[in-house]
C-alpha cells in the first residue's frame, strides 16, 4: 500500500498552481479597486486563491484518503492525437485543407494498436474528399481547397 | 395557446423544419458513436450554426442535443456502452434485454418512453417558463450574483465524483473566463500580450478541447471491437401488449421524476435517470427482475431524461441561468449570436422563443419517426471499427475549431486544452464543471462587481432580501438531501456490484 494518492496529489498539485499563477498575477498587474467598485483584479484574486485552497486540500486528502486510483496513461494514443493536431494547425495555412485532413488522418491512425496502414490510407482519402465535400462545396466555409506550400 | 400556434407558424418554415430535421439527425447519428457524447456533439456542430440565424441555429443545436441523448440510448442497448452518462442507467436493463433476442422491443419502448417524456416536458415548459418569469422579475444584481453562485456550487458538487474536486475545477473554469479583456475597464487580463485572447478564449475551443479530444485519446485505448451479431428486423421492434402496458405507467413516473429534476441545477440527466430508476425498482413489486431485462428499467429512465432534456430550458431561457453543463454551452450559443436569455430576452424576442419551443416538439416527432426505419443503419454505424473513425473526428474537430475564425491560434489552444482535459481524466477530475464556470464566470463577477456598488461594497449584504433568503433555505435543503442521496447511493452501489459479482 502506497502512502498516498498518486492522481489526488499530482491532481491537487495541478489546480495549486492554475490558481496561484492567476491569482499573482491578478496581483501584480490588475488593479484591486475599492469595496464600492471593485476592479479588474479583485475578482480573479480571490478564485485563484480559492482554486489554490482547494488545491492544497485536495493535496492533503491525498494523504489521509488513501484510494486506489490507477493513473492510465497511453503515450501512444496521446502523442500520435496531439502531433496530429499540431500538424494540422500547421498545414492548415500552408497547403490547404485536402492535404492538410489526408496527413491529420494518417498521423492520428498511428494512435491506435489496431490501425492498418491499407485502411487508414483509404480512409485518409475518403477524409480529404469529404471534408472538400462537405466543409466547402456544401457549408461554403471559407477555406482554401488547395494551397501551393511556396 | 395563441402563443403556441404563433410559435408552429416559425419552426413549420422549410428552412427551420430542414435545420430542426438536420440537428436530430445530425445529433443521433453522433450520439450513437461511443465515446461521443452530448456536450461533445454539440460543441462539434456549433460552428456550422454560426451561419443560420440565431432562431434557426438554436433550432438546430437543440435538435443535436436531444437527437444525441437519445442516440445515446441505442449504444447502451446494443453494446451496453452508455453513449452518455445519462443512458448509463439504460444499460442496466437494456443490454439484458439485448443479449435476450428483445433488443428490438427495448428500442422501440425507449422511442415511445422517450416521446412522451419529451412531449410532457415540453408542455411544462410552456407552463411553467411565464411563472419563472415573473419569479425573474425580481432578480437585480445581488440576486443574479447568489442564483449564479449557488447553482455553479450545487453543479459542480451534486453531479458526479468528489465534490472537492468538481469545485476546483469550477474555480479553473472561471479563472479561465476572466481571460480576456475586462467588460467595465477594458484592461487585458492574461492575454499575454497577445491579441487573439482580447474577446477571450472561445467557448467552442474550451468544449472541443476538453470533451472531444481528451475524450478520443482515451477510448482510443480503451475501446473494444463491438460484437453485435443480429440484424433488426421490422418485426421484432414491435411490443406485445403486455409490454406496453407494464411500460406505460413507468414512463409517466418517469417524466414526472425527469421534469422536476431537468431545471435544478447540478441534477442534469444523469440524475433524472438514475432517480427514475431507483423510483421504479422501489414502486415494483418484483424489484427482483431489474438489472435482467426488466421492461419498465428502460422505459422510466429514457421517459425522464427527456422530460429533464426539455424542463432544463425552463431557468436557462428564464433567468439566462443553465443548471447543466449542456444548457451552458447553449447559452453560450445564443450569446455569440448576440443574445442574452433572461426575462428581457422572452419578452424581446417573443416570436423567436415560442419558435424554438414548437421546434422542440417537431424535434421530437422526427426523432420518432427517424428511429424505427432507421435503426438499422444504427447498428451498422456502431460496427465501424473505432481505429477508422477516430482520426475523423479528429479532423472535424480541428476544421470545427479553425473555421470559426479561421485561426490558428485557436488549433493551438485546442491542442492545450486536449492536454489539460486528459490530465483532469487521468487525475479523476470531472471535466463538465470548468465549462460551466467558463461560461457563467463573467456573469457572475459583472453582477458581483455591480452588486457590490449598489451595497456600498458590504459583502455580507449580497446575501440577504427575500429572494436570496429563499434560495439559500432552498439550496441549504438541497445540499441536505444530496448528502443523504450520496450515502444511499453509495450502499446501492455496493448492492449493484454484489449483483454482479454474483
Amino acid at each position: 500500500m502506497k502512502h498516498f494518492t498518486m492522481a489526488d496529489l499530482l491532481g491537487g498539485a495541478l489546480m495549486l498552481a492554475v490558481g496561484a499563477t492567476f491569482s499573482i498575477v491578478a496581483l501584480n498587474n490588475y488593479p484591486m479597486g475599492s469595496a464600492i467598485a471593485p476592479g479588474p483584479g479583485i475578482f480573479p484574486f480571490a478564485v485563484g486563491a480559492i482554486t489554490g485552497l482547494i488545491g492544497l486540500a485536495i493535496i492533503a486528502r491525498a494523504f489521509i484518503q488513501r484510494e486506489d486510483i490507477k493513473i492510465q496513461v497511453t503515450p501512444r494514443a496521446v502523442l500520435s492525437v496531439l502531433v496530429a493536431i499540431a500538424a494540422f494547425a500547421f498545414l492548415i495555412g500552408r497547403v490547404g485543407l485536402i492535404a492538410t485532413l489526408f496527413v491529420t488522418v494518417l498521423i492520428a491512425a498511428t494512435g491506435s494498436r489496431d490501425s492498418r496502414p491499407l485502411p487508414a490510407l483509404g480512409v485518409a482519402f475518403a477524409t480529404a474528399f469529404g471534408g472538400w465535400l462537405i466543409f466547402i462545396q456544401a457549408l461554403g466555409l471559407p477555406l482554401i481547397a488547395f494551397k501551393a506550400p511556396f | 395557446m395563441e402563443n403556441l400556434i404563433h410559435g408552429f407558424a416559425i419552426a413549420l418554415t422549410y428552412e427551420n423544419l430542414f435545420y430542426c430535421f438536420l440537428g436530430v439527425f445530425l445529433g443521433m447519428v453522433v450520439g450513437v458513436l461511443p465515446g461521443v457524447g452530448t456536450l461533445a456533439a454539440i460543441s462539434m456542430l456549433l460552428p456550422i450554426t454560426f451561419y443560420l440565424e440565431p432562431t434557426t441555429a438554436i433550432i438546430m443545436l437543440a435538435g443535436v442535443y436531444y437527437g444525441s441523448e437519445y442516440g445515446g440510448s441505442t449504444a447502451s442497448i446494443l453494446l451496453n456502452l452508455p453513449g452518455s452518462p445519462s443512458n448509463a442507467v439504460t444499460c442496466l436493463d437494456g443490454y439484458p434485454m439485448a443479449q435476450q433476442g428483445r433488443a428490438g422491443v427495448a428500442l422501440f419502448i425507449t422511442t415511445a418512453a422517450s416521446f412522451l417524456g419529451g412531449s410532457l416536458g415540453i408542455i411544462l415548459l410552456i407552463v411553467a417558463t411565464p411563472a419563472f418569469l415573473a419569479f425573474a422579475m425580481m432578480f437585480q444584481s445581488k440576486e443574479y450574483f447568489v442564483a449564479l453562485l449557488l447553482g455553479l456550487v450545487m453543479a459542480a458538487t451534486i453531479s458526479q465524483g468528489s465534490p472537492l474536486k468538481g469545485l476546483a475545477v469550477l474555480c479553473i473554469g472561471i479563472l479561465l473566463g476572466c481571460i480576456g479583456a475586462d467588460v467595465q475597464t477594458g484592461i487585458a487580463r492574461y492575454t499575454m500580450g497577445n491579441i487573439e485572447l482580447f474577446d477571450g478564449i472561445n467557448i467552442v475551443v474550451v468544449a472541443m478541447g476538453l470533451f472531444g479530444i481528451s475524450e478520443i485519446i482515451w477510448s482510443i485505448a480503451s475501446h473494444t471491437a463491438p460484437a453485435i451479431n443480429d440484424k433488426i428486423t421490422m418485426r421484432s421492434l414491435i411490443p406485445t401488449k403486455q409490454e406496453i402496458k407494464t411500460s406505460f405507467f413507468p414512463a409517466l413516473r418517469g417524466t414526472a421524476v425527469g421534469s422536476i429534476a431537468g431545471p435544478l441545477p447540478g441534477a442534469g440527466l444523469a440524475l433524472a435517470a438514475f432517480f427514475a430508476y431507483a423510483v421504479e425498482k422501489k414502486v415494483s413489486k418484483t424489484p427482483e427482475r431489474f438489472g435482467k431485462g426488466a421492461i419498465e428499467g428502460i422505459a422510466a429512465p429514457e421517459a425522464a431524461n427527456n422530460a429533464a432534456a426539455q424542463t432544463a430550458f425552463i431557468p436557462t431561457f428564464a433567468l439566462g441561468i443553465p443548471g447543466t453543463t449542456t444548457m451552458a454551452i447553449m447559452l453560450g450559443a445564443l450569446m455569440m449570436h448576440g443574445l442574452t436569455p433572461g426575462p428581457q430576452f422572452i419578452r424581446e424576442n417573443f416570436d423567436m422563443f415560442w419558435g424554438i419551443v414548437a421546434s422542440f416538439w417537431i424535434g421530437n416527432l422526427f426523432l420518432l419517426i427517424l428511429n424505427i426505419p432507421m435503426i438499422n443503419l444504427w447498428v451498422r454505424l456502431l460496427k465501424i471499427p473505432y481505429p477508422l473513425l477516430y482520426p475523423v473526428i479528429i479532423c472535424f474537430v480541428c476544421i470545427g475549431v479553425y473555421a470559426v475564425n479561421s485561426s490558428v491560434f485557436d488549433v493551438v489552444l485546442l491542442l492545450g486544452f486536449g492536454v489539460f482535459g486528459y490530465l483532469l481524466r487521468i487525475f479523476g477530475f470531472e471535466a463538465a464543471p470548468l465549462l460551466m464556470g467558463f461560461v457563467l464566470g463573467p456573469l457572475l463577477e459583472e453582477n458581483f462587481r455591480r452588486a457590490m456598488l449598489i451595497a456600498r461594497g458590504d459583502f455580507f449584504s449580497l446575501f440577504t432580501g427575500p429572494v436570496n433568503t429563499a434560495m439559500l433555505a432552498l439550496a441549504l435543503v438541497g445540499a441536505l438531501w444530496a448528502i443523504y442521496l450520496r450515502m444511499r447511493s453509495k450502499s446501492e452501489r455496493l448492492a449493484v456490484a454484489a449483483l454482479e459479482a454474483e
